[in-house]
C-alpha cells in the first residue's frame, strides 16, 4: 500500500514537469507576444525602442529554455510570476478565479453523485421497469446532447422566455433579491447543466454494479436465510458495489476545475475558463502558465485519489 | 454502456450460427439490436446526404437573401430549418455543416486510432522498459488540461479544417493507445501467437497479422464512440469561436451564430443541436451494437 502510495507520488513531479514543458511549449509557439498584443490593441503607441526596452524587461528576448528555468526556478517556491497585463501576481488572481470554477464544480459534483448513485441504484432493483427503461434513457440523453447546447436552451426557456433566472455571471450587478438568493439564482442553471451531462456516468456504474453484485452467490444465501430484501439490498449488496464508485468520486475530483470550461463561457461565469482564454488572447505568458499548471495539480490529484481510493476499498488489488 | 439496459437480446439463439462466418454471425447479433440498427440508419442516410450535399440541399448554403421576406423566417415548407440573419437557408446550411462535422469526426478519429494503436501495440508487444516508457507517457499526456492546450493551439495553427482534425485526433490517441496495449498483453500468451513464434514469424508480422485483427473488436468500438466525442469537440470549439471559421460551417460554428440570435430566431439553435443530439447518439448506439455484437458472452 505505501509503497503503490510513494510510486505514485514519484511520478507527480515528471508528470508536472512535462505539462508545463508541453504547455509552455506550444503558448511559445504562438504568433505574436504580449507587447506586440498590448500595442495592437491601442492601448499603447510607443516606439520601437520603448517595445524593445519592455522586452527586455520582461525577460522576452533572452533564449527560451533560460525563460522555462527562470519561471520554473520561481514556481517551486510557490510563484508564479506576475500577469503582463495586470500586473498583479498569478497566485493571488488564480485565488479570485477559482472558488468560481470550485464552487460551480463541487455543487454539481455532490449533487450529480447523489441523484446518479441512488437513481442508478433504484434502477438496478428494479431491472427492466418502466423507471429502468426512462432514467437511463434520460441520462444518455444528457451525455448526447453538447452542454453549451443544453445551457442555451436553458436559458432561452428560463432567462429570456420566463424571466425566472439571469442569463450568467455569479452576482448581478445591482442585485434585487437578498444577496444569497440572488447567488442561488445565478447557481442554478450552471449547477444543473454541469450536473446532468455527468449523470450519466454515476447511473451507469451504480446500476451496473449493483446488478453484478446481486448476482453473487452471497447474496442468494442471504435471501436462503431469509433477511429481508431491503436490509439484503441496503446492507449486503450496495456497499458492495461502491467500489468502483469510488474511482469516480476520483475522476469528478480531476474534472473540478478542466470539467466546466464551456459551461463557464457560456454563462459568463468569473471563473478559471474566462481568465483562462482571456489570458490566451492576450498572450499573457505568465497567466496561461498558472492557470494550465493548477488545472493539472487537480486532474493529477483526482488520478491519484481515484487509484488510492481503488485500493483502500478494495484489498484485493494491494496484494498483487 | 447504459444502452445494454436499452437492448433487448432476445434469449434464443439458433445453434447453426457456428456454422457461419463469425462476421455474419456478428451482423446476426447487430441487427437484432433495434437501437443499434436505428443509429446505423440514420448515420446512413445522414452520411448519404452529407456526402451529396451538393446535389439534396434545395438551395446554395452562402446565398445571401437580404430581403425582408427572407431573413429570419421560422421554419416553414420553403425553408424547414428557418432562415437566418443573412436569408440563408438553414436546412442546406445544416447539410453542409453536418458534411464538416462528420468529416472532422470520422479524420480526427483516424488519427487518434492510428497513433493509438501504434503506441499500444507497440507497448505490448515491446514489453519492458519500452511498456513502461509509453505507457507512463501515457499517464503523464492524461494528466494535461487538454481542452486548455486545444485552445491554445487553435490560435497558434492558422484556422483551418485540416489543423482542428488533426489537432483533436493528436489530443485523444491516449485511452486508444491503452486499450490496444490491453488487448495485446492478453493476445500474446495465446497459444496462437506461440505457434507462430514457433515456426519463426517475425515480431512485426504476428503483431499486425496475428495479433491486431483479434484485437480490433474492443478497439473499433471504441473508435465508433470516439467519432462521437470527437464531434461534441469539434461543436464546442466551433462554438467558443476557435473551431470551424467561415465561410465554412459546422454545426458548432451554427450555434454560435444563433447564440446572439436566440431572442428573434431560436430556430437558428434547435435544428443544429439536434442534429448534433441525434448524430451522438447514433454512434453511442452503434457503437454498444457493436460491443454486444462481439462479445462471446452473447454466444453462450
Amino acid at each position: 500500500m505505501s509503497q503503490i502510495l510513494v510510486r505514485r507520488l514519484l511520478l507527480v513531479i515528471p508528470t508536472l514537469l512535462v505539462v508545463s514543458i508541453i504547455s509552455f511549449t506550444i503558448m511559445r509557439a504562438a504568433p505574436g507576444d504580449p507587447v506586440q498584443m498590448y500595442v495592437a490593441g491601442g492601448l499603447s503607441k510607443g516606439s520601437p525602442e520603448d517595445i524593445e526596452r519592455i522586452r527586455e524587461n520582461l525577460g522576452l528576448n533572452e533564449s527560451l529554455p533560460v525563460q522555462y528555468l527562470r519561471w520554473l526556478g520561481q514556481a517551486v517556491q510557490g510563484n508564479l510570476g506576475y500577469s503582463i497585463s495586470s500586473h498583479r501576481p498569478v497566485t493571488e488572481l488564480i485565488r479570485e478565479r477559482l472558488p468560481a470554477s470550485l464552487s460551480l464544480m463541487g455543487i454539481s459534483f455532490l449533487l450529480s453523485m447523489t441523484i446518479g448513485i441512488t437513481v442508478g441504484a433504484l434502477a438496478a432493483v428494479k431491472q427492466y421497469s418502466v423507471f429502468d427503461y426512462s432514467t437511463t434513457t434520460i441520462a444518455v440523453l444528457g451525455n448526447a446532447l453538447p452542454s453549451f447546447w443544453i445551457g442555451m436552451i436553458l436559458i432561452w426557456v428560463f432567462a429570456v422566455q420566463l424571466g425566472w433566472l439571469p442569463t450568467g455571471q455569479m452576482q448581478s450587478f445591482m442585485p434585487r433579491d437578498p444577496v444569497w438568493l440572488d447567488t442561488t439564482k445565478h447557481f442554478i442553471l450552471p449547477v444543473f447543466v454541469t450536473a446532468f451531462v455527468s449523470l450519466i456516468y454515476w447511473v451507469r456504474y451504480q446500476r451496473a454494479s449493483l446488478l453484478e453484485v446481486l448476482h453473487q452467490d452471497y447474496i442468494r444465501t442471504a435471501r436462503a436465510k431469509g433477511l429481508g430484501e431491503r436490509r439484503i439490498i441496503l446492507r449486503h449488496a450496495w456497499r458492495n458495489s461502491l467500489i468502483p464508485i469510488v474511482t469516480l468520486v476520483g475522476f469528478s475530483v480531476a474534472n473540478l476545475v478542466a470539467g466546466s470550461y464551456v459551461i463557464e463561457v457560456v454563462f459568463s461565469w468569473p471563473g478559471m475558463a474566462q481568465f483562462g482564454f482571456e489570458a490566451i488572447l492576450k498572450r499573457d505568458y505568465p497567466v496561461i502558465m498558472g492557470v494550465t499548471i493548477v488545472s493539472s495539480l487537480f486532474i493529477i490529484f483526482g488520478n491519484l485519489l481515484a487509484d488510492l481510493a481503488y485500493i483502500v476499498v478494495n484489498p484485493q488489488v494491494a496484494a498483487k | 454502456m447504459a444502452t445494454a439496459a436499452l437492448t433487448s437480446v432476445s434469449g434464443h439463439r439458433q445453434l447453426r450460427a457456428t456454422e457461419r462466418s463469425l462476421l455474419l454471425r456478428a451482423w446476426d447479433l447487430f441487427s437484432r439490436n433495434r437501437l443499434a440498427c436505428l443509429g446505423l440508419a440514420f448515420l446512413i442516410i445522414l452520411g448519404l446526404a452529407a456526402l451529396f450535399a451538393p446535389l439534396v440541399a434545395p438551395y446554395d448554403p452562402n446565398a445571401i437573401d437580404l430581403q425582408p421576406e427572407g431573413v429570419l423566417q421560422p421554419p416553414s415548407l420553403a425553408h424547414p430549418f428557418g432562415t437566418d440573419e443573412l436569408g440563408r437557408d438553414g436546412f442546406s446550411r445544416a447539410l453542409f455543416g453536418a458534411r464538416i462535422s462528420l468529416t472532422v469526426g470520422f479524420i480526427a478519429t483516424a488519427v487518434a486510432v492510428s497513433l493509438g494503436v501504434l503506441v499500444g501495440a507497440t507497448a505490448g508487444m515491446a514489453g519492458g522498459w519500452v511498456d513502461s516508457f509509453l505507457m507512463r507517457t501515457v499517464d503523464i499526456l492524461l494528466s494535461v488540461p487538454l481542452f486548455f492546450l486545444i485552445m491554445i493551439s487553435q490560435i497558434i495553427f492558422p484556422p483551418s479544417i485540416y489543423t482542428i482534425m488533426i489537432i483533436i485526433g493528436v489530443a485523444s490517441w491516449m485511452d486508444i493507445a491503452r486499450l490496444t496495449r490491453g488487448e495485446f498483453l492478453n493476445l500474446r500468451a495465446a497459444e496462437f501467437v506461440s505457434a507462430a513464434n514457433v515456426i519463426g514469424m517475425g515480431a512485426r508480422r504476428i503483431a499486425w497479422r496475428h495479433i491486431l485483427p483479434n484485437a480490433s473488436g474492443p478497439i473499433i468500438v471504441a473508435a465508433t464512440l470516439r467519432i462521437a466525442e470527437a464531434i461534441i469537440l469539434e461543436s464546442t470549439l466551433s462554438f467558443i469561436g476557435l473551431g470551424i471559421q467561415p465561410p465554412h460551417a459546422s454545426l458548432g460554428s451554427m450555434l454560435q451564430k444563433g447564440l446572439t440570435r436566440l431572442l428573434d430566431a431560436p430556430w437558428m439553435v434547435w435544428f443544429p443541436g439536434l442534429l448534433i443530439a441525434l448524430t451522438v447518439l447514433a454512434f453511442n448506439f452503434v457503437g454498444d451494437g457493436i460491443r454486444d455484437a462481439l462479445d462471446p458472452k452473447q454466444l453462450r
